[in-house]
């Protein structure tokens, strides 16, 4: 082999990575080649050391994870083991769950609705409870309260006076009073 | 079965989502007057002002403050109290001089409930209150000068019309 052979076959040739017709050829080239032979003998003068110095590779010990582990100990103890019961397919009554599910909507529905009329709960409530609370946000503007047995009478103070030109609108239609809510004291 | 079960929830499930709003239920009825009291002429009040009955006239009076010679009633507006809403009262017809606003605070009795009640004259909130309204216990409001004489607030309590008006 008089030609040179490419950077890659030279490169495993310089490794001794080349067997066969690969090496016989770069091995007739080189031999004529003395700096090709050098770094050859480098490479493997190199190698030789770092052999040397590292220690001999081993294989790494299994590793067995946490889960199989915890599944083999499971598997050795069979009081330990889970006692599944095999799935017989849907049961008969799995059509019940809907249907309890949509009575339950209806029943919560009607309670939230308070019930009838009559069934509206009452809330008890203190004396002092009863006693309006009064607010004025107009500036100037005061009320008052008074009590009375048959009225909650409100006085309010310094309000502006409605104009006089004010009128009764054409579109108030009034009719005679209308008869007044009698108390339960007074009937 | 199944099919039955299928059928209930087709059934119950538009119900459900359609029920009309419970808090638009009328619980009662407020009526709302407008009167007009003045020491003079009553007649100040105009041609549109409907005199008063015998015991208006008494009511009104035995209260000290709200004694005056002559009544006249103005307008009046009946409007229901919503469960849980709020409504408006506009007791001079075709005008906003005089608005009641008010909305269910708590229910105290059958009879009787606890409102929040706002008075707007001239289109301004001239009084805010938290009052118990019972049946036959008006809230009665001195209200503003007119003519010669007083406007008087009745914010009374009656049973509920026909529901969801």
């Amino acid at each position: 082999m008089n030609t040179k052979p490419d950077d890659e076959l030279l490169a495993l040739w310089v490794e001794d990575e080349l067997s066969g017709d690969s090496l016989s050829a770069v091995d007739a080239w080189a031999s004529k080649q003395t700096e090709w032979l050098e770094r050859r003998e480098q490479a493997r003068s190199w190698k030789s050391l770092i052999d040397g110095v590292l220690p001999e590779s081993e294989d790494v010990p299994h590793a067995e994870s946490f889960n199989a582990r915890i599944r083999r100990e499971i598997e050795a103890d069979p009081e330990s083991a889970p006692n599944v019961v095999p799935m017989r397919g849907t049961p008969r009554w799995a059509w019940f769950m809907p249907a309890a599910a949509a009575a339950g909507m209806v029943f919560g529905f009607v309670m939230g609705r308070g019930g009838p009329e009559g069934a509206v709960k009452e809330v008890t409530m203190p004396v002092a409870a009863l006693a309006p609370v009064l607010y004025t946000p107009t500036k100037g503007v005061n009320a008052e309260y008074v009590a009375a047995d048959d009225a909650t009478v409100i006085l309010l103070a310094g309000v502006d006076a409605i104009p006089d030109s004010w009128e009764i609108p054409e579109t108030a239609v009034l009719e005679k009073e209308g008869p007044r809510t009698v108390s339960r004291d007074a009937r | 079965m199944k099919c039955f079960a299928m059928l209930l929830l087709w059934m119950v499930l538009p119900y459900s989502a359609l029920a009309a709003d419970p808090g638009r239920d009328a619980i009662a009825t407020v009526n709302v007057r407008v009167y007009h009291a003045t020491n003079g002429d009553p007649s100040v009040a105009g041609d549109k002002a409907v005199e008063v009955s015998e015991e208006t006239v008494k009511w009104l009076a035995s209260k000290e403050s709200l004694k005056f010679e002559n009544y006249r009633l103005l307008g009046s507006d009946s409007k229901p109290l919503f469960r849980s809403y709020e409504n408006w009262a506009q007791p001079i017809a075709g005008s906003d001089e005089i608005l009641c606003r008010f909305e269910v605070a708590s229910r105290l009795s059958k009879e009787s409930v606890r409102i929040d009640l706002e008075l707007w004259l001239s289109r301004k909130k001239i009084l805010k209150s938290g009052v118990a309204l019972t049946s036959g216990k008006p809230v009665v409001v001195l209200g503003p000068e007119w003519r010669g004489g007083r406007m008087i607030v009745s914010v009374e309590l009656a049973p509920a019309a026909d529901k969801g008006q």
